[in-house]
């Protein structure tokens, strides 16, 4: 591994401390967000990071086209759950169990919901088998079925997978935002990474110092970042805007109106309670227990929320000299940007000046005008803590 | 700059011996800080009260405010909040009713039957007894609260030679209004109200007392009831409340041996501090 590569480690691991002290975030649901497009624009692309099932790092390349996604692991845990049936009304009737069903097959219920089989059985009961009155229950409790609910919801969505939030409320919720900044000396902050959830797990190098990629760089990285960074942070609006898999109608939400609820938490519950079950499982699957939430299974862990931005300012005060060549170098990536902005490249409302003293040290500032929100990271959460 | 004598500022200190036995590092020490600070002044224990990680401003319905409330809290963080929306009261509820064992008789008092027709009535939205418009009504008659946190922390290195790190923090803290929002399921108990009638009552607090205390396993077999109640259950704890704030301005300056560092954090609107979260059987004493 190139020594920069070490470095941008330990910057990544800093970033991350700073930014969860700056922000006030828990180092044991926050992960950094780096992605091609950090700029959420529409209700379709923020539900597709909430549908992204999150891996164990500290940081995050999101991939918008990546396989693991909530919607289609709930639906394979939904079709391996047993559809319960209700035997509890038998063994409560006993030997009336006949008799009802006799008397059921000629007399229909007024509707066909939990009043109208209730008021049709008491009806029955009170005038054949009064001490049976109190099986009502298990009779009408088919209609509150959890299993066949979730089954049902998610049929109904037909594909079209919301969560309960939409981008005009993200909106909202960063216009309201607090105003934030916060700072990062490298020699001084911690890139401690142990207590955090992932426990010092990282997946992508942050390209903090890497002037944009590529090994043409890899001596400018080390150079600065061995010498020392400092990072300021200012942010007009921050926000952690939570939202979850759409569960209950919202009409008066002129999007989501057009779309029905998918999610029931009855079942997933149930399934994560349950492991190994097979009255709750069934056996004859190949989604069990173990593939879905054991260790490597596909559904570890939930994004809950995202940390959003608009209107940001980060400089960047570099300690190190450069020569010309290298300053010509330097200015040349800072055109294109650079880390942590992506979607910032040229474009997105944001502006990199990059300017040296006489000592070759060079200060270099990122500007991302308002209205153009972006994502910071997002928290997570184990199911092992969700049920 | 605040001024103390105008602004009856208390200064809280921080146990910071106790704080040093607990945590690791100075950072972690004055996050417990403000969030015991934070109890202590909203008057409720630390155990019931979580933080909102980051900055959360209200929603635009009543909608978003139950999905709130009827997120089931994990009990992992002692700290914070984490809003997760995966696992439902409604849910556990659901299948409280659901495993219920059925008897040969009703019981009149607490009618099992009833709580089904309910539960299956209200379609699939489950509504809380007070709405959107009740918290912003409530918020904006809500009282201010003022404090300053003025205290140091000690963290001594693995090297017993080494000189201990310090760390000397000021918080002054405002808002102009503070307020605890409580709220419970709706249920048929509850007060009719003109908001709330387009919807279904749908929860009945009977259901859940008689179902975790479950007396000779005679609401539910004992299986069922570990898979909801147990250790490793699924309704773990229940918000009741939530504490939020307008006019929110905080100063913080911290100093270590090296460096000081200051930062003020204003909100523009009403956000969300925090919840307070219940267990299950706190949540039936408190919700009567």
């Amino acid at each position: 591994m190139p020594a920069s590569n070490d470095a941008m480690q330990t910057l990544t691991a800093q970033w991350y401390n700073a930014m969860v002290t700056g922000l006030g975030l828990s180092n044991q649901a926050f992960q950094l967000y780096q992605g091609p497009n950090s700029m959420v624009t529409t209700s379709q692309q923020m539900w597709n990071i909430f549908n992204a099932v999150p891996p164990t790092a500290v940081n995050n390349y999101y991939d918008p086209t990546q396989a693991n996604n909530f919607a289609p692991d709930y639906n394979n845990i939904l079709v391996a759950l047993v559809a319960t049936s209700d035997t509890n009304f038998q063994t409560c009737m006993g030997d009336y169990y006949a008799q009802w069903q006799t008397y059921f097959q000629t007399h229909q219920p007024k509707t066909w919901d939990s009043k109208g089989i209730s008021d049709l059985f008491t009806q029955w009961s009170m005038m054949f088998a009064p001490s049976k009155s109190g099986c009502v229950t298990a009779l009408t409790k088919a209609f509150i079925n959890p299993i066949n609910t979730a089954q049902n919801m998610f049929a109904a969505a037909a594909g079209s997978y919301a969560w309960n939030q939409t981008i005009d409320a993200l909106q909202g919720a960063l216009a309201g935002g607090a105003t934030k900044n916060f700072s990062m000396d490298s020699l001084t902050q911690s890139s401690d990474l142990s207590h955090t959830w992932a426990n010092g797990g990282t997946s992508v190098f942050f390209d903090l110092f890497s002037f944009g990629g590529g090994g043409s760089y890899d001596s400018l990285s080390q150079k600065a970042t061995s010498a020392g960074l400092n990072i300021k942070a200012n942010f007009k609006k921050v926000t952690t805007f939570a939202a979850g898999p759409y569960a209950q109608a919202d009409p008066n939400n002129p999007v989501l109106a057009n779309y029905n609820p998918w999610y029931y938490s009855a079942a997933l519950a149930t399934a994560y309670t349950h492991p190994n079950d097979n009255t709750v499982w069934n056996n004859q699957s190949a989604t069990t227990w173990n593939s879905a939430f054991g260790p490597g299974g596909f559904l570890q862990r939930m994004a809950t929320a995202i940390v959003v931005a608009d209107g940001i300012d980060i400089t960047i005060t570099s300690t190190a000299s450069y020569s010309s060549s290298e300053q010509t170098q330097i200015t040349a990536a800072a055109k294109v940007g650079f880390w942590p902005f992506f979607s910032a490249s040229g474009g997105g409302g944001s502006t990199t000046v990059v300017t040296f003293n006489d000592n070759g040290q060079f200060t270099s500032t990122t500007t991302i005008a308002p209205g153009n929100p972006q994502t910071l990271g997002i928290l997570q959460s184990p199911m092992s803590s969700i049920f | 700059m605040l001024k103390k004598s105008l602004l009856s500022l208390l200064v809280m200190l921080c146990l910071v011996q106790e704080v040093q036995a607990q945590l690791s590092n100075l950072e972690q020490s004055a996050v417990e800080c403000w969030h015991a600070t934070l109890a202590r002044q909203l008057h409720v224990p630390d155990s019931q009260f979580l933080l909102y990680q980051g900055t959360a401003t209200l929603g635009s319905s009543s909608i978003w405010l139950w999905n709130i409330f009827n997120a089931v809290i994990m009990d992992e963080d002692d700290i914070y909040y984490n809003p997760v929306q995966l696992n439902s009261l409604s849910g556990n509820y659901n299948w409280l009713i659901y495993d219920a064992l059925a008897t040969d008789t009703l019981t009149p008092s607490c009618d099992l039957e009833k709580a089904i027709e309910n539960f299956q009535d209200a379609k699939g939205t489950f509504a809380w007894n007070k709405t959107l418009d009740d918290l912003q009504a409530g918020l904006s008659s809500s009282p201010p609260m003022q404090f300053m946190i003025d205290t140091t922390f000690i963290e001594n290195g693995n090297n017993s030679k080494a000189p201990p790190i310090m760390m000397h923090m000021i918080v002054q803290a405002s808002f102009t209004h503070v307020l605890k929002f409580v709220s419970y399921p709706y249920s048929p108990s509850d007060a009719p109200a003109w908001q709330l009638q387009q919807y279904s009552p749908w929860y009945m607090q009977c259901i859940l007392k008689k179902a975790y205390y479950n007396v000779d396993n005679s609401f539910l077999s004992p299986i069922d009831w570990n898979s909801i109640f147990g250790p490793d259950g699924s309704l773990h704890e229940i918000c009741y409340a939530l504490v939020v704030v307008d006019g929110e301005n905080i100063k913080v300056t911290a100093s270590d041996n090296n460096n000081t560092y200051s930062t003020t954090i204003t909100s523009p609107q009403p956000i969300i501090l925090g919840v307070l979260v219940a267990t299950v059987p706190d949540y039936i004493l408190q919700n009567k």
